[in-house]
């Protein structure tokens, strides 16, 4: 258009007109094309309307190629060294990528002291692990599962180069590093295979719940009034749940694009506070990574969405419902009378101030589990986009 | 086109040139910062950890010698200010990322006393956490829409145990917790502040954690964090704020309140 409304008056102009469009034009579809091929194609949140854009490392961008990768990587279990357990095996879809039991089990059969984490808007998430001040990415915290050694997880501490061989003989493994690492020679390593998976956690992104579907879109009919008196007293300063499970993911440790970083504190809930001076194979949480006697027994306040799917719970699996749940912090912690790990919780000198007890009517307790349960996103433990990426022989394999 | 005529061009120049005029010369006011600090008192080492001191404040006003006020207008420095509201804190995360000053303009030049309020207003109090805008989006300082944001929080520890003191406005009626009420809470519990006998602008506003430690030394249970009329606990820490729990407003003013002062403490400086 431009160059017809110029050729009106100057002939000449036009020619050379077309001739920088066509330049420009060729320039752009380079770029465009280049930009594809080389970065990889960037990937679009979607998130509801006003919640903010999770912060991502400045050295992984996100891209669908990464998480693609990533997506085969979670689930394969040939990452562990003797090829039986996948990130998938302990962190499962349907459970909000968490496991129903108690304590994980690595690869070789080793105990871990702790549960499973649910992995439900990490994304968001200021820190990582039950009990890590230090530790902030997704990528950093791969480490630990993958090379962690106290217990084994899935050991690939010293098996490096052998797992990498099965990844680099694989036809679907070389393209899909070659599309998600295109810069680099030798892509297929440790630092890109956490990049990955990193990328394809960090896109686990729940906010479709009924509580949702209430708070933030407004829908009166979307919670019942059980519901509804059950978040009433979750949110009232009688129960002071929302005091460590608070904000828009319901955990204290958020951290996003337009916030300031967040006040990361971890709590004594009174699950327990062991009389003896030491006792083997005791987790004493945030006490065994700063040394600082003030942090015994100081854990993280996970997101409470998606719940009811990821029991048990505690950093140790030691409460089997939401129910005793409930009646735990009812009780205002939790007193073990027998065995090495015996000791009166409630009465733990560092008990976070908000675990006072509180009393409930059976009624009322109905109501605040029916609540939490309202904070279940069928969508997210069904979204194909999240799910095993391999036939169904190789997922059997896990 | 038609070339404006000469008259025209005459007058339009002029214009420009007065509404320049008057920008430059119109806008009398002054950069001004005014500055918070903890002040453990005469309390000293008995505190143990201040693990959180945050409070909002608003409706800031300077005052000088002949009680005249100029109200401070805050600059918009996200994420802890807004031109309505400024969000201090005295403690932040590990000992970094704090904000201890009110940043904005004011006209006026010799100041010898400063009025605000500690708090956030009800029209800005509950709103979606989600979709607010800094200062207000803390989800550890928001207790839902309905009752709002806790104006004050602060979270001790000594030897033996954590204390909590929360303030926020109460008796806020709305047909959940996560909708907004209609009308005002029927306790505001917003503190008025005022502070006279010192330059704003050059010697801080001291912040007494002491009268908060002492009031937890009194305390039955260890947290007072929303029912300040009846929670036994509460009634020392809610006499340090010039409110009345009874109904969430000022006693006379506020003027009781000992939280803000401008006394320097006798242990802190002799």
């Amino acid at each position: 258009m431009w160059s017809t409304l110029i050729a009106g008056r100057h002939p000449d102009a036009a020619r050379r007109m077309r001739g920088f469009a066509l330049s420009i034009g060729s320039m752009l579809l380079g770029l465009t094309i280049g930009g594809c091929g080389f970065n990889g194609t960037e990937y679009r949140w979607q998130l509801p309307d006003g919640f903010p854009t999770p912060l991502v490392p400045e050295d992984n961008p996100l891209t669908v190629e990464k998480i693609e990768l990533g997506r085969r990587l979670f689930y394969d279990t040939r990452l562990s060294a003797n090829a039986r357990q996948a990130c998938a095996s302990c962190h499962r879809q349907e459970h909000a990528f968490s496991e129903p039991s108690a304590i994980a089990i690595g690869s070789t059969g080793q105990k871990h002291r702790r549960n499973s984490m649910a992995l439900v808007n990490v994304a968001y998430s200021a820190t990582f692990t039950w009990a890590h001040p230090g530790i902030t990415t997704l990528e950093r915290h791969m480490l630990i599962p993958l090379f962690g050694d106290a217990p084994i997880e899935m050991g690939a501490g010293g098996h490096e180069k052998e797992i990498l061989q099965r990844l680099k003989v694989e036809a679907d493994y070389q393209r899909l590093f070659a599309e998600a690492f295109p810069f680099q020679r030798n892509r297929i390593n440790f630092d890109n295979v956490s990049k990955a998976i990193a990328s394809f956690v960090r896109t686990f992104v729940s906010f479709d719940s009924p509580f949702d579907r209430y708070a933030y879109g407004g829908d009166d009919s979307a919670l019942t009034e059980s519901e509804i008196r059950g978040m009433n007293l979750f949110m009232s300063e009688r129960l002071e749940c929302s005091h460590c499970h608070s904000g828009f993911n319901f955990s204290q440790f958020v951290t996003h694009e337009s916030n300031a970083p967040a006040e990361s504190p971890f709590h004594v809930t009174g699950l327990y506070h062991i009389e003896a001076q030491s006792a083997d194979g005791f987790d004493f949480g945030l006490f065994e990574v700063t040394s600082n006697p003030a942090d015994k027994d100081r854990f993280k306040a996970p997101t409470l969405r998606n719940i009811e799917y990821s029991a048990p719970y505690m950093h140790d699996g030691s409460l089997a419902t939401l129910e005793e749940v409930l009646d735990f912090y009812a009780a205002g912690g939790r007193e073990i009378t027998q065995g090495v790990w015996r000791g009166d919780g409630r009465k733990h000198p560092a008990k976070s101030a908000f675990v006072r007890g509180f009393v409930l009517t059976e009624q009322e307790k109905q109501d605040v589990i029916s609540f939490l349960h309202s904070l279940s996103d069928e969508r997210f433990v069904t979204d194909p986009r999240f799910g095993n990426p391999f036939a169904p022989d190789r997922a059997r394999r896990e | 086109m038609v070339p404006l005529p000469r008259t025209f061009r005459i007058i339009f120049l002029s214009w420009l040139t007065i509404i320049g005029l008057v920008a430059c010369v119109g806008d009398r006011s002054n950069s001004v910062v005014v500055q918070f600090e903890m002040d453990r008192g005469d309390a000293g080492n008995a505190i143990g950890e201040v693990r959180d001191l945050r409070f909002y404040v608003h409706d800031v006003e300077l005052l000088d010698a002949s009680g005249q006020a100029y109200p401070l207008a805050l600059t918009a420095l996200a994420p802890w200010q807004s031109a309505d509201l400024a969000l201090i804190d005295l403690v932040g995360q590990q000992q970094t990322n704090l904000n201890t000053a009110l940043r904005g303009r004011a006209q006026g030049e010799q100041f010898s006393g400063i009025r605000f309020k500690v708090g956030v207003p009800f029209t800005l109090n509950h709103v979606n956490l989600v979709t607010a805008a800094p200062p207000l989006d803390r989800g550890d300082l928001f207790w839902s829409w309905q009752t709002g944001y806790k104006f004050l929080r602060a979270d001790l520890t000594d030897a033996n145990r954590e204390w909590s003191f929360h303030l926020g406005s109460t008796g806020c009626v709305s047909a959940s917790a996560v909708r907004a009420p209609d009308q005002p809470c029927s306790r505001p519990n917003l503190i008025r502040v005022e502070l006279r006998g010192f330059d704003p602008t050059k010697e801080p506003i001291r912040v007494r954690i002491d009268e908060l430690f002492k009031s937890m030394s009194t305390l039955q249970s260890s947290v007072c964090t929303g029912d300040y009329e009846y929670d036994r606990g509460c009634a020392d820490v809610i006499s340090k704020t010039g409110l009345q729990a009874s109904n969430g407003e000022c006693m006379n003013d506020c003027r009781g309140q000992r939280l803000f002062t401008v006394h320097v403490s006798s242990a802190t400086h002799q």
